[in-house]
């Protein structure tokens, strides 16, 4: 009996040993023995991951590598990847999301990924062929460029043209500045008899304009300076930026607007307020005009760059980019860096761009992109082009920053709160766990 | 080795799974939380040993720790009441004998704890919608202008227990449990007596439920200290804060800012609240007399 129990227990342990060391050699095999092998994460189910799955493919037959692709959705705000690393076995290849690069710039700056610069001049990228938007957000202060942007997206205003013709506006003249915006606004702006909406001319908070960053960036605030590597989030534009917010929840309810706003299914679905012409303008990304073609084709709209007051910034939007990045302790960066290159490639991406009107992130227009003569297209191209168009917020408090901004504009609208005294606290947090980081 | 020792050894080696389990999954990792909690540590750079630093920030210094404590207590203290009430009124309904087709109805209050817990949030997302969901439009239909609910940071938290309502068919079924534990011969003998309906409720089945709400008491609280994923999935903590609990402010500290020192500390924090909570129910139970 006794030697049965003590054999079974060993023959336990060695099966979890053995199992173990499966495990490991498993995996290490997978990225470290042969270079013509490595591990990629891509965050996207659906349409974008057949895309992407078509270009892998496409690259293992033109260059006889093996990628093991893997989709991890979320895969860097959920700590997989942080875990990865600090397990000592992380991707080579990591695609983060139009949201996410704030995040891949933050882990960068706590030193989790691998500078690039070596491999992408072994591969023979030169950065002057990039567009000056992206150079911010590729750099760390040190001079290394640890972030590849794959392609981006712009945030433009949509209006609708048949609601403009009918207040009176002229479509083809539309507002430039905050202060046309308002009057815009005004003018389409209708109330029913009990005094509850009938069409909102425009909301500040929704769209891409409950992202944090929009309106601020369009006023000119800087959020961060990081040369000097601070916190400046109790600045006059952003100031500005939220008291002219709190000016639209002065005159309409903000709970009354969150509740005639809400449709069921977001951007894409027939029911979304600028769709069904509850609201008359919008500023939402490139992509929406796609959306708007198929759920609402009958819609006619027009975009312009999103409006900004004198001393903001210009024609300028904030980037959505899609960005590749190497976490540290990858056993195969240059394999990595010579497939992000080849996916960031105009043809590479024409497919994606000439459905969602995103943007190539090269100086040099490839004839691949068919969107010529596209009206949409050529606000897209001269907001992306735009030298006040950038990433804001690179910094290794991106997280904190965006909730504590998404929570002060909240305390603004709600309660109509005083921003300055709210943006000094927030700062003075948010420069506190700056230093601990 | 005598027998007892033997016996010992086995009963040792059948239960080792767990044992293991518990100490590789639970035990150690409970450790070195604690241990976390008195270090900056962001997974990527060794740990920064820094004492109390992150239990003083998070309770003298952190405005966002009253916040969330404050929106976790409401859930507890006024929607686990809520909760609780219409569990207990619901169950002495379905508890009722002489209705044909009652057993229909039990799976019916039933069934929403069997769908996913995702799913239920994206459903009362719907359910709740302000402008033309279910609730609103009833609520239209008798004149009355329905509430933003998840838009509106008055009516977010409320809006949330009533899903929690919505789901709670465990708590019914022990209810009905506890309510076919009752002795039938405490009703007849107060028929006997005169007593009417309310007062049978008041004087015997709400006494013979003591053991029952005081189970789902603590396991609701317990449950509302960890409620994570509906606030996160419907509403992300807004708006303008009023849905941020506890467990999704901790989650946030640890995997979204990879301040894993602070949701460390956070999180034994937690643990003492509901310690302290827990004990306090159990003391207030002996005093009003559920021991049983």
């Amino acid at each position: 009996m006794k030697k049965i129990m003590s054999m079974s227990l060993i023959s336990v342990l060695v099966i979890i040993l053995v199992l173990s060391g499966c495990s490991n050699s498993n995996s290490s095999s997978s990225t470290t023995s042969n270079s013509k092998e490595f591990t990629y994460w891509y965050p996207w189910g659906g349409d974008s991951e057949k895309w992407d799955k078509e270009r892998i493919a496409d690259y293992e037959k033109e260059e006889g590598m093996k990628v093991n692709a893997v989709y991890v959705p979320d895969g860097i705000t959920n700590g997989k990847l942080l875990s990865a690393i600090s397990g000592g076995n992380p991707p080579d290849l990591v695609l983060g999301d139009g949201n996410d690069y704030q995040l891949a710039y933050s882990l960068a700056a706590q030193g989790a990924l691998e500078p690039l610069d070596k491999y992408l001049e072994k591969a023979g990228f030169d950065e002057n062929t990039v567009l000056e938007g992206f150079h911010d957000v590729m750099k760390q202060p040190d001079g290394k460029t640890y972030i590849l942007p794959q392609d981006s997206n712009v945030n433009l205003l949509y209006y609708n043209v048949d609601m403009f013709e009918a207040a009176g506006l002229d479509p083809d003249n539309p507002p430039k500045t905050i202060e046309e915006l308002d009057k815009a606004a005004e003018a389409l702006t209708k109330l029913k008899d009990d005094g509850s909406f009938d069409t909102l001319g425009f909301i500040p908070w929704i769209d891409a304009g409950e992202d944090p960053y929009t309106w601020p960036w369009a006023f000119g605030a800087d959020m961060f300076d990081t040369e000097a590597n601070k916190v400046t989030l109790n600045e006059e534009p952003m100031i500005e930026s939220l008291k002219w917010m709190d000016s639209y929840a002065v005159k309409y309810n903000p709970e009354k607007i969150k509740s005639f706003t809400s449709g069921f299914g977001g951007a894409f679905s027939p029911d979304h307020p600028f769709m069904t012409g509850k609201v008359a303008m919008t500023v939402n990304g490139n992509w929406f005009a796609n959306a708007l073609k198929i759920y609402s084709p009958d819609t006619k709209y027009k975009v312009a760059p999103i409006p900004s007051p004198p001393g903001g910034r210009e024609n300028a939007t904030v980037f959505g980019t899609n960005v590749f990045f190497v976490p540290k302790g990858a056993k195969n960066p240059q394999a990595a860096i010579n497939f992000a290159l080849y996916g960031n490639q105009d043809k590479v991406l024409a497919g994606n761009i000439n459905i969602w009107r995103s943007i190539s992130i090269w100086k040099e227009k490839s004839d691949a992109i068919k969107w010529d003569n596209d009206s949409v297209y050529e606000t897209v191209l001269n907001v992306a082009a735009s030298p006040n168009s950038g990433h804001p917020a690179l910094t290794s408090v991106a997280g904190e920053m965006g909730d504590e901004l998404t929570s002060i504009r909240d305390a603004v609208i709600y309660n109509h709160e005083d921003p300055a005294k709210l943006l000094q606290k927030s700062q003075d947090k948010l420069k506190e766990t700056l230093e601990k980081k | 080795m005598n027998i007892q020792k033997r016996i010992l050894r086995n009963g040792l080696l059948f239960i080792s799974p767990w044992i293991i389990g518990f100490l590789c999954f639970t035990a150690y990792p409970m450790v070195s939380s604690l241990y976390y909690s008195l270090t900056e540590y962001n997974l990527i750079s060794e740990p920064n040993f820094i004492g109390f630093d992150n239990y003083k920030q998070l309770l003298f210094e952190d405005d966002l720790f009253l916040t969330v404590l404050g929106n976790t207590m409401y859930m507890i203290i006024v929607g686990l009441t809520i909760t609780t009430v219409v569990t207990i009124m619901i169950a002495i309904l379905l508890n009722t004998k002489n209705i044909k087709g009652m057993s229909f109805f039990r799976i019916v209050f039933f069934i929403p704890t069997l769908v996913p817990f995702v799913v239920l949030a994206i459903l009362w997302i719907w359910v709740l919608q302000p402008d033309s969901g279910v609730v609103n439009s009833i609520l239209g239909f008798f004149g009355i202008d329905g509430p933003g609910w998840f838009s509106s940071p008055k009516w977010a938290k409320p809006g949330l227990i009533l899903m929690t309502i919505w789901m709670s068919g465990n708590m019914i079924l022990i209810y009905l449990a506890a309510l076919g534990d009752i002795p039938k011969s405490l009703y007849e003998a107060a028929s006997i007596d005169g007593a009417n309906v309310l007062r049978k409720v008041f004087h015997i089945t709400l006494p013979g439920l003591r053991p029952a709400i005081l189970f789902n008491s603590i396991t609701g609280m317990i449950g509302v200290f960890q409620s994570f994923a509906e606030a996160f999935i419907i509403t992300d903590g807004g708006p303008d804060n009023s849905t941020l609990f506890y467990s999704l402010y901790l989650y946030r500290n640890a995997f979204q800012y990879f301040n894993m020192g602070y949701a460390s500390a956070q999180a034994w924090i937690l643990l003492i609240i509901a310690l302290i909570m827990t004990m306090t129910f159990f003391k207030l139970s002996k005093r009003w007399g559920f021991e049983d």
